[in-house]
């Protein structure tokens, strides 16, 4: 027995939003979607009605969710230019996949796609720190590489804002490791809207009140193409960890991700009076004398 | 009775298929296809199905003919003769 869509009350619901309680068609769906990716972009005050925002676009869901939704949303502002960003780890065959897809949708979308690698960046692909030994996992580098590069790649483009594709879970891990770490600075720069601060594109996070969940519905109903392939260096085990109690503590108590979230963004500090100094080496902002991007290539 | 499962993402990888036919008893449940789906699959297991709690991973979304089974029964929600059953893993290829 079909369930009616509790907003539009005439299709077939076929998504239970268990944290509102909504039971939706495939259209309110996407409707709801857009419209908070809408509200999140207004109430951070993301963009200008001319930004040129650099979208970064890895080729999974995630990011493809966001090119689509930036489409529609900034299609009514002609000002308005959108770039995609990619990133070429050198990971052979999964990062071959994903960029392919990164293309498919860009093409479709008629968005412009540049794309940058680590071995230009920085004389180095993931599949060769991979093999070397080091201190951290491969997700420490390579997060800390991506990073760096979907910055570089965004000031090759001249772009203003850098959009990323993280959603509420990665948001609600990302506050959850913190604490548990002990990290204060890092709870401090948590920032959906992001800032400009010295060479760093102001990066901002229109996804971030969309659970995962939520964005890979909506690939799916979409018809997007998901990447088949998991990444073969994929061992961040603590954010495993955080993510695996989340998700338990969702299905018992829907909603707990958002309150997470929302504890992130209450017990932040502000940056006023936040002194960024040069890094020694690269000349990156940082609050140190060398930045982790060094830090971890000069090691 | 006969469905169709349908592996999207890694899932397909660790199927080694993008889908496959299921033959199962007639009062068949979505929690019974899934069972028998990773009852020879490992790595099928290891990404669908939380050992915690003995039900499917809440990284798994299940979807019946086009629904989501949380907007259904559940792993409770009776199966049909030619229904097509979507297997989608939440995290991975994000």
């Amino acid at each position: 027995m079909s369930i009616p869509c509790t907003r539009c009350n005439v299709k077939s619901s076929t998504y239970h939003r268990e944290y509102s309680g909504e039971r939706l068609c495939p259209d309110c769906f996407k409707e709801t979607v857009l419209d908070r990716v809408k509200r999140t972009i207004n109430k951070y005050k993301m963009f200008e009605w001319d930004s040129r925002i650099a979208i970064g676009v890895s080729g999974g869901k995630d990011s493809l969710v966001l090119l689509h939704l930036l489409h529609m949303i900034e299609s009514v502002r002609p000002k308005a230019e959108l770039i995609a960003v990619c990133i070429d780890e050198g990971v052979s065959g999964y990062r071959d996949e994903a960029l392919r897809l990164a293309e498919i949708n860009c093409r479709k979308l008629d968005i412009e796609m540049h794309t940058l690698s680590f071995s230009d960046l920085f004389d180095e692909t993931m599949d060769e720190i991979a093999v070397k030994e080091r201190e951290l996992g491969a997700c420490s580098y390579c997060g800390v590489l991506r990073r760096r590069a979907l910055n570089e790649a965004a000031k090759q483009v001249d772009a203003d804002r850098l959009a990323t594709g993280h959603n509420l879970d990665d948001m609600s891990q990302s506050v959850l490791l913190n604490i548990l770490r002990g990290d204060t600075h890092r709870i401090d720069s948590f920032d959906p809207g992001g800032q400009k601060l010295g060479d760093y594109v102001r990066r901002v996070k229109p996804l971030c009140e969309i659970p995962e969940r939520e964005t890979t519905y909506y690939a799916f109903i979409d018809n997007m193409e998901f990447q088949s392939l998991p990444c073969p260096y994929a061992d961040e085990a603590m954010r495993s960890d955080a993510r695996r109690f989340l998700n338990q503590m969702e299905h018992k108590r829907p909603g707990i991700k958002f309150a997470v979230y929302q504890t992130g963004l209450k017990i932040r500090g502000t940056r006023e009076g936040q002194v960024m100094n040069r890094c020694e080496i690269c000349g990156a902002p940082t609050p140190g004398k060398i930045c982790r991007t060094c830090e971890l290539t000069n090691s | 009775m006969r469905i169709r499962v349908r592996l999207m993402g890694v899932l397909s990888k660790a199927q080694r298929n993008k889908e496959v036919f299921l033959d199962l008893p007639n009062d068949s449940t979505v929690g019974a296809a899934i069972k028998t789906i990773i009852a020879t699959n490992e790595a099928l297991k290891e990404v669908l199905w939380d050992t915690e709690v003995d039900s499917p991973s809440p990284n798994a979304l299940i979807i019946l003919n086009g629904v989501e089974i949380k907007n259904l029964q559940g792993t409770e929600t009776p199966l049909l003769p030619g229904q097509e059953l979507v297997l989608l893993s939440v995290v991975h290829g994000g």
